[in-house]
């Protein structure tokens, strides 16, 4: 067992950790302030080749592992915990899927353009009636020839309007339940799909959410990713992957709001000392510093099983689950700990605090990875 | 040790347009000091084209003699050319210490020396002393100014060192005094070179420069946006200050990087530093914490920057530079 | 146009350099290390040079095993070559005895064109190393660079920052330079350029290799004492309305006679 990192991955680290603090920090406040999206971050990872991290150079990835992308989810959540899930959609639920079931000819006409950062991604499962019950999916896909015909809504989607290819999950065949539902890559420009209202956020409000609309919108068969009937499969497989990102995103969260409070505490001064000098400070520390390493060997666990080829359903649930519930209550304590300071605007915490609610809510809630453990222990 | 063969303290002076640069001044003013305490004389040394002139004020700053190497090819700064024609003179006159401004140029030509008679070089010099053994201490900022070290030299000699501006008063000069000038012929050719200076750009006319600057008026990230320097210019104007600004400003694109403050910027030392909206970031107070009086305005009253300030203004500082205009512009119009 | 840069490790300017009380020097022992942010600056202009006119970058420092850690990153960062020279034992190092040992090493390796540095280390801030090598090379000496604007195979065209100003000078080649930061903010390394740096072996050259002198390459320069300054004492902290209270700083300085 080895728990040291290779100087590698202390490089790889230290990169992403001066490319967020440089490039992406100074904005973050102020994406979320006006609720934009950045497209500028986008277009900085894109050129350091961090939108393909985890794929082959043949498909235009920077050939690297699953730990080097935690890392760099990691490190942008420290300080901007839209970008980093701007970046988790991207990879671990577009181009990972289509690297993951594609064909040959899908993956270099798409995988390509998501890796090399010419195109951002997005995956679209969740409707308004299918939620954490993602099997009852009311958008359709009816075969006409050379083409399927999709019908209906998505919501809630991660990178909505700002994504130029999006996996898209719709019944092909209802009578089969979840298996009947199938799994396409539709482009932006393809007839019949338009994107819909944008959701205002509590937090995460630089990243784009939104609803996307399928009018029958007209998608060549090719696109058809892996074959009929496997798409629910595709999305339970992907997600899986996707939970170690955004546990990674939620790692980061609370890495970042722990920074926070630590650099505050040791300056901020009340009866003659700093804050730093009171045991009330130095235990509510210790305790987020405790759940944040633990929660860090979850993560790094998680996406060293992915890495080694070694199932990881149950481990991404155990990341993710613990990650978003330590992010939560570490933005909360350390909000606690600025007091009034933590609470206005002029300081980050209350921004970590309103992104990391949401890590506890998507790409399944706490409760639904509850429910994916308890399965394997109960067995 | 002391080497019988190698005597003297010189002061290599910086000189443009007809005078002699304010920190040369204090260098020459050093080597009178350090010569008085070594028992030895001081000379100045003289390097440039029409120079003469100036020898007069190098013995009003304490200078007992003055080299003068005069040479159409040292009309402009060149490392190879100055480079060579000191050396020469070290080796037919074998000063014990050599000081220089810690300028550009001085840092430029003592690293040179410093490589061609392998002999020890200290930079940025704020004090020279000698110890209870007799060893010549030198102390200077390291770190940006985080930390001071206390080094000597050891070895051949002489021994080399720059003089941290502002770190050294200049004497009194004693206008009248004479010594003896030695004129030096030199066998310079242009092809000794290597460089031409093309052009020199001088510093935007009415522009104060940061290191030379009385007052500073800096900004940094609280300023929101790169309108915000108008402001700052205009409080700079009024006080005939120069602007320097955070690193953070700089990085935004908010102003050149030629008004950076701190470690990876300026090191500066004014007589009054005013930080508006800077949170006072590690490497920015390195460089400029040295300040006589720093005022900071910031919104954050937990910022680092009033922990170095002697008068910290918690505010909005839009709200407070414009009355700050208003109120030195009074002051300004009553002298 | 092939082009050394000197690389020199030094202490993360993140936090306070921390003094040992015992030894009176600074502690370095668990402390995090960056590459000279100067040098990294000179690396992207090297970088930049090579980028339009051919030819390769190599990167260099002076240190132990340790030390190779900034050269990865300049590997990292697109420098086709790197070397460490080992400083002999039990000597201690100073500005004279690094560029002493770069000098011969950069001979040994050679023939650059361009030999740049950073304007000086963070760490010491010396401001001596480039100045020292280039004599110690014979070639000709531009400290200070801000911008490099034109090379051709024999002269390389500057702006230097002068004392009375900014300088444009055209310096004949082999040239060293040392670079301010406006000569570019260095590259984010890749993933893969900074996998492919981490498998490569970094040769480590001794005195012997590079023909150096190991009686020459100690410090002339011996530290005494490192010590903290004198703390700044606090001053006033002024709170309340904001006319009031810029009014009465501006009339403190008035009275001090400040302004």
């Amino acid at each position: 067992m080895d728990f040291g990192f290779s100087g590698e991955y202390t490089m790889v680290q230290k990169m992403y950790r001066d490319f967020a603090e440089k490039e992406i920090k100074p904005i973050a406040s102020e994406i979320d302030e006006a609720e934009r999206f950045p497209k500028e971050n986008v277009e900085k990872m894109a050129k350091m080749g961090m939108l393909g991290i985890p794929f082959p150079e043949a498909y235009g990835g920077e050939e690297g592992d699953y730990l080097s992308y935690v890392f760099a989810v990691e490190e942008l959540s420290k300080v901007c915990a839209s970008t980093g899930v701007t970046l988790s959609a991207h990879t671990s639920l577009c181009a990972a899927p289509v690297y993951d079931w594609g064909t040959e000819e899908q993956k270099q006409k798409y995988l390509t353009r998501l890796a090399s950062g010419a195109c951002l991604g997005a995956f679209g499962l969740t409707e308004p009636n299918a939620g954490t019950d993602a099997s009852r999916q009311r958008t359709t896909a009816i075969r006409e020839g050379s083409h399927y015909i999709l019908n209906g809504s998505k919501c809630f989607i991660t990178n909505a309007g700002e994504a130029d290819i999006y996996v898209i999950m719709a019944m092909t065949d209802p009578e089969k339940g979840s298996r009947g539902i199938s799994a396409f890559i539709v482009e932006k420009d393809f007839s019949g799909f338009s994107v819909g209202k944008h959701e205002k956020k509590m937090g995460i409000r630089g990243s784009a959410t939104a609803e996307l609309i399928f009018e029958k919108c007209i998608v060549p068969a090719e696109n058809l990713l892996g074959e009929e009937g496997q798409g629910f499969k595709i999305a339970m497989h992907t997600l899986d992957g996707g939970r170690i990102g955004i546990a990674a995103q939620a790692l980061g969260i609370a890495e970042g709001a722990l920074n926070e409070a630590v650099a505050y505490v040791k300056l901020r001064e009340q009866f003659g000392r700093n804050l730093a000098s009171f045991q009330n400070t130095q235990f509510v520390i210790a305790d987020m510093a405790n759940q944040i390493e633990a929660a860090r060997l979850l993560v790094y666990r998680a996406a060293w099983c992915k890495d080694n080829r070694q199932p990881y359903s149950t481990a991404s649930a155990h990341a993710k689950l613990f990650a978003a519930e330590t992010a939560m209550s570490v933005a909360t304590r350390c909000v606690q700990l600025l007091g009034g300071y933590g609470y206005t605007r002029e300081y980050p915490l209350e921004r970590m605090m309103r992104d990391a609610k949401i890590t506890q809510i998507y790409e399944g809630t706490s409760e639904v990875q509850r429910m994916v453990i308890s399965r394997e222990v109960l067995k | 040790m002391p080497n019988p063969d190698y005597q003297g303290v010189w002061a290599c002076l910086d000189q443009a347009d007809g005078k002699i640069s304010g920190v040369s001044l204090e260098v020459l003013s050093a080597a009178r000091r350090l010569a008085d305490m070594l028992s030895v004389q001081a000379s100045a040394v003289l390097l440039g084209h029409s120079v003469d002139g100036l020898a007069a004020e190098a013995f009003a700053y304490g200078a007992d003699r003055v080299y003068v190497c005069d040479d159409e090819k040292l009309k402009d700064y060149r490392a190879a050319t100055y480079g060579k024609a000191l050396e020469s003179l070290i080796r037919s006159y074998r000063p014990a210490i050599i000081l220089f401004g810690a300028t550009n140029n001085g840092h430029d030509l003592a690293s040179r020396l410093a490589g061609s008679l392998g002999t020890g070089l200290c930079t940025n010099c704020v004090r020279l002393q000698q110890n209870e053994e007799g060893m010549l201490i030198a102390s200077r900022p390291v770190y940006g100014g985080s930390l001071m070290e206390n080094v000597a030299c050891g070895g051949a000699r002489p021994w080399l060192y720059t003089i941290h501006q502002n770190a050294m008063e200049p004497l009194e000069p004693q206008d009248g005094k004479t010594g003896d000038i030695i004129p030096v012929k030199m066998e310079l050719e242009e092809e000794d070179a290597c460089a031409k200076v093309l052009k020199i750009i001088p510093a935007i006319l009415g522009e104060i420069s940061l290191t030379d600057a009385q007052i500073i008026v800096s900004g940094g990230r609280g300023l929101g946006d790169a309108k915000g320097f108008t402001l700052i210019q205009e409080l700079a104007d009024t006080l005939h200050a120069a602007v320097g600004a955070s690193r953070a400003a700089v990085d935004a694109g908010w102003i050149p990087y030629a008004h950076q403050v701190g470690q990876t910027g300026k090191t500066v030392s004014p007589r009054l530093y005013i930080a508006c909206g800077i949170s006072g970031a590690l490497q920015h107070l390195a460089g400029m914490k040295n300040s006589d009086v720093i005022v900071a305005v910031n919104r954050d009253e937990n910022a680092p920057i009033f922990s170095a300030a002697n008068y910290g203004i918690v505010g909005d500082l839009y709200q407070v530079i414009p009355v700050m205009i208003e109120e030195f512009k009074k002051v300004m119009a009553g002298r | 146009m092939n082009i050394m840069v000197c690389i020199k490790q030094v202490l993360d300017n993140a936090s306070v350099p921390k003094l040992d009380p015992a030894t009176g020097r600074v502690v370095t022992e668990g402390v995090e290390t960056i590459a000279n942010p100067f040098d990294l600056n000179a690396l992207e202009g090297a970088l930049r040079l090579t980028d339009v006119h051919g030819g390769e970058v190599s990167v260099i420092t002076v240190g132990n095993e340790e030390c190779k850690t900034v050269l990865k990153l300049g590997l990292a960062m697109g420098a086709a070559h790197a070397y460490l020279v080992k400083a002999p034992d039990g000597q201690e190092q100073d500005s004279w005895s690094v560029s002493y040992l770069l000098s011969r090493a950069i001979t040994s390796l050679g023939p650059f064109d361009l030999v740049l540095c950073g304007k000086q280390a963070i760490d010491d801030d010396s401001a001596q190393v480039g100045g020292s090598i280039a004599r110690l090379l014979n070639m000709t000496q531009v400290t200070y660079v801000e911008e490099i604007q034109e090379v051709s195979s024999e002269s390389i065209t500057v702006k230097r920052a002068g004392n009375s100003g900014s300088e444009i000078i055209a310096a004949r080649l082999p040239a060293l330079l040392t670079c301010e930061k406006s000569l570019g903010e260095p590259r984010y390394p890749t993933l893969k350029r900074t996998r492919m740096a981490n498998r490569v072996d970094i040769p480590a050259l001794d005195c012997t290799e590079i023909g150096a002198d190991p009686d020459r390459a100690g410090a002339l320069v011996k530290v005494q004492m490192v010590y903290a300054p004198e703390p700044r004492q606090r001053g006033e902290l002024l709170r309340g309305e904001p006319e009031e209270i810029t009014r009465l700083a501006v009339a403190r300085l008035v009275e001090q006679k400040i302004i």
